[in-house]
C-alpha cells in the first residue's frame, strides 16, 4: 500500500471512530499509533508515543491556552456576562429585536474575555434566554441569536482557535489575533442585519421592549467598564509590543480573576465550579492535541501532504477556485465534526497548499476560522446548536429552525473578507513587532 | 452504596483535588508573571526563568487535570450518530471505546517512562533555572498514570450498565 493511500485510510479510520462515540483524541491517537506502526515498523513507535504527549504540551507556545481558558471561565463566572448583557439591551432593547441584537451584541464583547464559542454561547444562553423569553421573543429567534452569537468568541480575540492554528503554521499568534478583530465587528454587524431583516419578515418574532431612560443607561455602562479595561490591556499590550502572547494571556486571566473577586458575585464553591470548570477544558483540548499529536507524525510520514498539494496543482485550476473548493469542504466537514479537530486534522496539508498558492496565511487563519464558527451552528454536529439546547431545553429543530439568516450572514461574511483581504490583514500590518 | 460507588466517589474527590492543585498552580505563575512584566517595565529587571516556570506550570495544570478528564468524561466525542442505540448497547459501546482510550494512555505511559529515562539518563536540563528535564516528566507520568485508573472505572460502571444492573451515577 502507498503511503499518501494509508493516509488518506488513516482520515477515513479517524472519522468511522468518532462516528462511533469514541473520544476525537483518543480516535486521532489509536489511528496514528496503529498507522504509524504499520507503515514504519514497530520498532520506531515506542519514540512516537512517548515524544508526541510530551511536545504536545511542552513548548512555550502553549502556555497561552490554559491561561485563556482560565480568563474566560472566571470572566463567565464572575457575573461579567450579566453586566455586558444589561448594558447594551439598556442601549438598544427598546428596538424591534431589540434584546436579540443586544444578546449579539453582549456576545461580541464578552467573546473579547472569552476564547472559546462554547463558553461565550453557555454563559450568555443563560442570561440572555429567559430575558428574551419573559419579553415575548420568539424561540427561534432567540435561541438562533445566542447560539450564532456565541460563534463570534472564536473570531474576536482572545481565540483559542486562532492560538492553536498561529502554533501549527508558525505564524504569529499577536498578528493573528490582531487579524480577527475587523472580521469580528463585520461579523457582529451582520448578525444584527440578520436579525433586523428575520424580525422586519416577521414582527411578532422579537417584539420592541421598553425604552431605557439616560440614567438606566449611565448605571448600566458603569459595570461593564471593567470589561473594556481588560480586553484594552490584553490587546493593546500585545498591539504595543508591552509583552508577549503568553503575558498578554497571564494578565488577562489575573485580571478575570481579581475583576471576579471584586465584584463580589463569586462564592467559595463559584471558585471550585470555575477551577473545575477551568481543569477539564485544560484536559480536553490538550488531550485533543497529543492525539493529533500522534496522528500527525503518522500523516507526516505518508506523505499525504505533499501528495494531496501536488494533486491539486496538477489539476491546475485557478487559485480562486481551490479556495472555494476548500471552503466548501471546510463548510462540509464543520457540520460533520468538532471545529478544533478538523483544524488538527487538515491544517497541515492545506496550509502548504494556501501557501504554494500564494494565499496570505494571516488572511487564510480569518478565513478558516469563519468557516469553523459555520460549522458550530450547522447541523448535524454544530455545537453550539447543543450547548443551547441543553441551556435552554429547546428541541432541536426549533434552534435549526431560526439559523438560516445566520448562516447566510457568515457566507457573506467570507465573501466580504475573499473581496477585501485588508479587513483582515490591515491591523496585524500596523502592529509593532 | 456498593463498593463500585465508593470507589468512584474517593476518585471523583482525588481527582479534583489534584485537578484544582494544578490550576492553582497556573494561577499562581500569572502572578510571577504579572511582577516580571511589572519589574521589566518600571526597574528594568527581569525575573530568571519565567519560561522554564511556566512550563512547568502548564505541565502540572494539563495532567494533573487529565484523570478528571477522564473520570468526567469531558473529552470531546460525537454522539449524534449512536444516541438512539438501547440503553445497554450504547452502555456496551461506551465500555469498549473506554477499554480502548485505557489502552492508547497505558502504552503512552510505558513509552513515556522510556524517554524519560533516557532523558534522565542523560542529564538533561531546563535552558535557564538549570531544571532536571525529568521534573517536567514527572507530572506527565503520574497524570498519565492516574487517567489509566479513571478509564478503567468508567469502563467498569459501563460495563455493570451494559450487563443491565442499575447504575446511580
Amino acid at each position: 500500500m502507498s503511503g499518501p493511500l494509508a493516509g488518506a485510510l488513516g482520515f477515513a479510520a479517524v472519522v468511522a471512530l468518532i462516528a462511533l462515540r469514541m473520544p476525537v483524541a483518543i480516535a486521532m491517537g489509536i489511528v496514528g499509533t496503529l498507522g504509524f506502526g504499520l507503515v514504519n515498523g514497530w520498532s520506531t513507535l515506542g519514540f512516537v508515543l512517548g515524544r508526541a504527549p510530551f511536545e504536545s504540551v511542552f513548548p512555550i507556545g502553549l502556555s497561552v491556552l490554559p491561561l485563556f481558558i482560565l480568563m474566560g471561565v472566571f470572566a463567565a463566572h464572575g457575573g461579567l456576562s450579566r453586566s455586558l448583557y444589561g448594558f447594551v439591551a439598556a442601549l438598544i432593547g427598546h428596538l424591534r429585536g431589540g434584546l436579540a441584537l443586544a444578546t449579539v451584541g453582549a456576545c461580541a464583547i464578552f467573546g473579547a474575555v472569552c476564547g472559546s464559542a462554547i463558553a461565550t454561547a453557555a454563559t450568555m444562553g443563560r442570561v440572555a434566554m429567559p430575558e428574551m423569553r419573559r419579553a415575548g421573543y420568539d424561540d427561534r429567534l432567540s435561541s438562533a441569536s445566542v447560539a450564532a452569537g456565541g460563534t463570534l468568541g472564536v473570531m474576536i480575540p482572545p481565540s483559542i482557535l486562532f492560538v492553536i492554528y498561529g502554533l501549527m503554521t508558525e505564524q504569529s499568534i499577536g498578528k493573528l489575533l490582531a487579524a480577527g478583530i475587523l472580521p469580528g465587528i463585520l461579523g457582529t454587524l451582520l448578525y444584527m442585519a440578520a436579525i433586523g431583516w428575520s424580525t422586519a419578515r416577521d414582527p411578532k418574532l422579537g417584539p420592541p421592549g421598553p425604552r431605557a431612560n439616560w440614567t438606566e443607561r449611565l448605571q448600566a455602562a458603569r459595570d461593564v467598564w471593567q470589561v473594556v479595561l481588560l480586553f484594552g490591556l490584553v490587546l493593546g499590550g500585545m498591539y504595543w509590543g508591552w509583552f508577549s502572547p503568553t503575558e498578554a494571556a497571564a494578565v488577562g486571566a489575573f485580571g478575570a480573576i481579581v475583576l471576579a473577586w471584586a465584584g463580589g458575585k463569586l462564592k467559595r464553591a463559584g471558585y471550585f465550579t470555575a477551577i473545575k470548570e477551568t481543569a477539564t477544558t485544560v484536559g480536553m483540548i490538550f488531550m485533543i492535541l497529543i492525539g493529533a499529536g500522534i496522528f500527525n507524525y503518522f500523516i507526516d510520514t505518508t506523505g499525504l501532504t505533499d501528495a494531496i498539494v501536488q494533486w491539486i496543482k496538477d489539476l491546475g485550476l485557478p487559485r480562486w477556485w481551490v479556495m472555494f473548493l476548500l471552503m466548501v469542504m471546510y463548510i462540509i466537514l464543520g457540520a460533520l465534526m468538532d471545529e478544533l479537530a478538523m483544524m488538527l486534522l487538515t491544517v497541515g496539508p492545506v496550509f502548504k497548499l494556501i501557501v504554494a498558492l500564494g494565499f496570505d496565511p494571516i488572511w487564510f487563519g480569518v478565513m478558516f476560522v469563519t468557516v469553523c464558527e459555520i460549522g458550530m451552528i450547522v447541523p448535524p454536529v454544530g455545537i453550539n446548536l447543543f450547548v443551547i439546547q441543553g441551556v435552554s431545553g429547546l428541541p432541536l429543530a426549533t434552534i435549526v429552525r431560526g439559523i438560516t439568516p445566520f448562516v447566510v450572514a457568515d457566507c457573506v461574511r467570507m465573501l466580504l473578507i475573499a473581496l477585501v483581504p485588508a479587513l483582515a490583514t490591515w491591523l496585524p500590518s500596523r502592529m509593532a513587532g | 452504596m456498593t463498593t463500585l460507588e465508593r470507589l468512584y466517589d474517593r476518585a471523583d474527590r482525588g481527582a479534583r483535588w489534584l485537578a484544582a492543585a494544578g490550576i492553582a498552580l497556573l494561577m499562581l505563575m500569572t502572578l510571577v508573571l504579572m511582577a516580571d512584566i511589572s519589574t521589566r517595565r518600571t526597574l528594568n529587571f527581569a525575573i530568571l526563568g519565567t519560561i522554564d516556570l511556566t512550563q512547568l506550570a502548564v505541565m502540572l495544570a494539563v495532567f494533573f487535570a487529565l484523570p478528571l478528564t477522564f473520570l468526567h468524561e469531558a473529552n470531546v466525542n460525537v454522539d449524534f450518530f449512536t444516541n438512539r442505540l438501547p440503553p445497554r448497547a450504547l452502555a456496551a459501546l461506551n465500555c469498549v471505546v473506554t477499554l480502548l482510550s485505557a489502552a492508547l494512555l497505558i502504552a503512552i505511559a510505558w513509552f513515556s517512562l522510556v524517554q524519560a529515562r533516557i532523558q534522565f539518563a542523560q542529564g538533561d536540563k531546563s535552558m535557564t533555572l538549570g531544571i532536571p528535564m525529568l521534573v517536567y516528566w514527572a507530572p506527565m507520568l503520574f497524570g498519565t498514570t492516574l487517567s489509566i485508573l479513571a478509564t478503567l472505572l468508567v469502563a467498569t460502571r459501563e460495563a455493570v450498565r451494559a450487563a443491565g444492573a442499575k447504575v446511580p451515577w
